[in-house]
């Protein structure tokens, strides 16, 4: 027989009045000064324990009994009898310790083992094929947008530069995808890009920029890399899954602070952009090598990049989505001295 | 076999009137019975002076008593405590990652009951009643929603401008659904808020009859770009103007179509408050970003080495930014909350610009240096510190809410505008 104080609502007014609840055998007696009803036990509903708040027993007839938590209301029947065993993990304070190291270490694994081998895994089942409209589209947005303009290279520039970007990729996986595009630009400059699909863009100001057609053709290796590596695709994966991550974790921080919850999406997404850089670089080097070409041209071209834009920039390696380009230059050097490739 | 009345049925006063009536001799049995129930309910009495548990605004509620005079104020307190809600956020939180999102739907409704709960008025707490499935199944289909979006704005944009139309078609969909999911499922003593807009009705609010969604139409398909720019700029020409009175109508619209007990809420704020609270928040962040642009221009035009400086400019305008956010939302928060009269409640909100700019700042250093660990005692104390400035001032009885219906609401509007970070909270 257990006796339990609390306020009753009739769920018709806006009004409590005092009750008491007396469980005996399988019957809830439930007196107010007004009424006294006597319930089935087994037709109550009990709402969920929840820290350490009252508790509201909803009675058949709609009508609602609350009062504060009492052990003897999780034996009674539950509205949500889940919540039962969550309630349970809330109230101990081990429990919250091991989440904390749980999530830390779900967290770092993820972000470094997890999500890049997932992430290749998805890429491989995608062929190519179907991220060439992708590629196709973001040029004619480019073009639209007027911050691609048509090139104004001399026949003969390209052909050169064409053949040899067809030398490069010769015998490569995604041969038969690679087309190269000629644009001039005044927002990008002298640079290269590689679109989703095998599409590669070189603009005028870098054709330019280099001495010989092998330093254009480092650049190109080090796209024809991000192709070959599927970064695109990857890129893709990879960002939208810490963008969901973060925004879980901060959720309910975004609303107090949202310049202080964007940052760690930012923080790891330039991570993965600058490895994925490096892959590329590395990719690039041993092509050359391959191709009888001295990983010393993506080195002088880069320094001639770097002396013409980099100047007052200010350059935070953390935040970069390229990784520093005196880093770069060193480890194709590095490359270069490593001898040839075979 | 004599009949035997049940007494638990009568009230207090026929129960007295029985036992000074009944013949004690010949129905001894009916007499104890009598007495026994006298007595329950006696004591129900006493122990109701005994019960009502903090705080003292508790409603004494019996009907049979002269009702005590009726207070000034009657306050909205807040009692929920950073190192409990710490334990519910983390395990929750926990539960979500390793179910790589699945449990979130349970979490949402595990905090939101924790908040709910905690949330006194007149002492009694209020209660978050929604289920985690359809929850679940709202966010799948925000989340599908959103990922159109995502797809069309990054891959596919020549796409795009018929999602955003899809999108403008949605907007007062998702708006109405999410309010009444919202009412639907909060109740307080026992009877659920109910939200009555409908799309038509949010339609005319969001879109002022259609003008400027036809003129954002006209500027996405347009294909030439100075036809494109001359609608862009009228837009925000006609947007920028006409925004207080937007905003306005946004929050009349929520609050006239919400009730409670039977009673609709009404809003007394005029459009030229809101215009009033825009324009000074404006001026307060100019007069911080000032300041910020003649140093850029200093950096920019003499001290060109000087990476400091320029720091500092940023610096500046980053303060502007939050100190006039902290000034929207205390003022926008008070000048809500006190037009609006629910039934017999009017209500006072109290919050302050420094003290929401002193909250924010402690909140974001806080967050930082302790890893995000520290973000549930940051929503605690930003609950707390808005609810205990917030005051309902009857002009009447509670009795007054009366009646309260329960039909069920889908999820689906509530968790796009999650999905999506959009808030349309007073």
């Amino acid at each position: 027989m257990t006796n339990i104080n609390g306020q009753y609502y009739d769920g018709k007014r806006a009004v409590g009045s005092p009750a008491k609840i007396l469980f005996e055998g399988e019957e809830a007696q439930l007196t107010t000064n007004i009424i006294s009803v006597s319930y089935p036990i087994k037709e109550l509903r009990v709402s969920p324990r929840i820290a350490s708040a009252r508790r509201f027993i909803l009675l058949p007839d709609g009508a609602q009994f609350m009062s504060n938590d009492h052990p003897f209301f999780n034996s009674l029947p539950q509205e949500s009898p889940s919540e039962g065993f969550v309630a349970w993990l809330e109230k101990r304070w081990a429990i919250a310790l091991a989440c904390v190291l749980i999530i830390t270490s779900a967290l770092l694994a993820g972000y470094f083992f997890g999500l890049p081998i997932a992430a290749k895994k998805i890429v491989s089942q995608i062929p190519l094929e179907t991220e060439h409209a992708i590629g196709a589209e973001a040029l004619g947005w480019l073009d639209k947008q007027k911050w691609f303009k048509p090139t104004a290279l001399s026949v003969e520039q390209r052909q050169a530069v064409e053949g040899g970007f067809g030398w490069l990729n010769i015998d490569l996986p995604f041969q038969k995808y690679y087309h190269l595009e000629f644009r001039s630009s005044k927002m990008f400059g002298a640079n290269a890009m590689a679109l989703p699909g095998g599409i590669i863009v070189i603009t005028d100001d870098l054709v330019n920029l280099a001495q010989d057609n092998q330093e254009v053709m480092a650049i190109l290796a080090h796209e024809i890399g991000h192709v070959e590596l599927r970064h695109s695709m990857t890129n893709v994966i990879q960002n939208s899954a810490v963008a969901a991550t973060v925004a879980t974790l901060t959720a309910d921080a975004a609303s107090l602070s949202a310049a202080v919850a964007g940052l760690p999406a930012i923080l790891a997404q330039t991570k993965y952009s600058r490895e994925f850089e490096t892959a590329a670089d590395d990719y690039a080097f041993s092509l050359l090598k391959q191709k009888y070409i001295s990983p010393e041209k993506f080195a002088s071209i880069m320094e001639r990049l770097s002396e013409k834009y980099e100047k007052d920039i200010p350059s935070f390696a953390y935040i970069s989505t390229h990784p520093l380009t005196r880093e770069r230059i060193n480890r194709a050097r590095a490359a270069a001295a490593d001898g040839p490739h075979e | 076999m004599p009949y035997e009345p049940d007494y638990s049925k009568y009230s207090l006063d026929e129960l007295k009137q029985a036992a000074t009536q009944v013949d004690r001799q010949k129905y001894p049995q009916r007499a104890a019975n009598l007495d026994k129930e006298i007595n329950l309910r006696d004591e129900l009495s006493i122990e109701s002076q005994k019960y009502p548990e903090p705080p003292a605004g508790e409603e004494t509620g019996i009907v049979s008593q002269p009702a005590p005079p009726r207070p000034a104020e009657i306050t909205f307190i807040f009692r929920g405590v950073a190192r409990e809600y710490f334990r519910i956020w983390i395990v929750n939180l926990c539960l979500t990652i390793i179910t790589l999102g699945i449990f979130s739907a349970w979490a949402k409704v595990r905090k939101k009951r924790y908040f709910y709960s905690h949330a006194f008025l007149d002492g009694t707490p209020f209660q978050y009643l929604a289920q985690p499935i359809p929850i679940l199944k709202g966010r799948v289909i925000a989340v599908i929603g959103f990922l159109l979006y995502y797809l069309a704005s990054t891959f596919f944009t020549s796409l795009l401008p018929y999602v955003l139309v899809a999108g403008l078609i949605a907007a007062p969909w998702v708006i109405v659904r999410s309010a009444a999911f919202n009412a639907r499922y909060s109740a307080f003593r026992n009877m659920t808020f109910k939200f009555t807009g409908r799309y038509i009705d949010a339609v005319k609010v969001i879109y002022a009859w259609g003008i400027i969604p036809a003129l954002v139409i006209a500027m996405i398909f347009s294909k030439q770009e100075r036809a494109q720019l001359i609608v862009l700029g009228l837009i925000f020409f006609i947007f920028s103007l006409y925004f207080p009175w937007w905003i306005r109508g946004l929050k009349k619209f929520i609050i006239e179509y919400t009730s409670y007990g039977g009673r609709a809420g009404l809003f007394f704020a005029s459009g030229g408050q809101f215009l009033k609270m825009y324009f000074t928040s404006g001026l307060i962040g100019l007069a911080l970003m000032i300041p910020a642009a003649v140093v850029a221009g200093l950096v920019l035009t003499s001290l060109k080495e000087s990476k400091a400086v320029f720091y500092v400019a940023i610096a500046l305008i980053y303060v502007g930014y939050v100190v006039a956010y902290a000034y929207l939302q205390a003022r926008s928060g008070n000048l809500v909350w006190n037009n609006i009269q629910l039934g017999p409640l009017r209500f006072k909100s109290t919050l302050k610009t420094f003290d929401l700019l002193k909250l924010y700042i402690t909140n974001a250093l806080g967050i930082l240096s302790s890893v995000g660990l520290l973000i549930p005692w940051a929503v605690i104390r930003t609950l707390k510190y808005r609810t205990d400035n917030l005051k309902a001032l009857p002009d009447g009885d509670f009795a007054e809410f009366q009646g309260s219906d329960l039909s069920n609401v889908a999820a689906a509007g509530a968790e796009t505008m999650d999905i999506f970070d959009m808030d349309i909270s007073l």
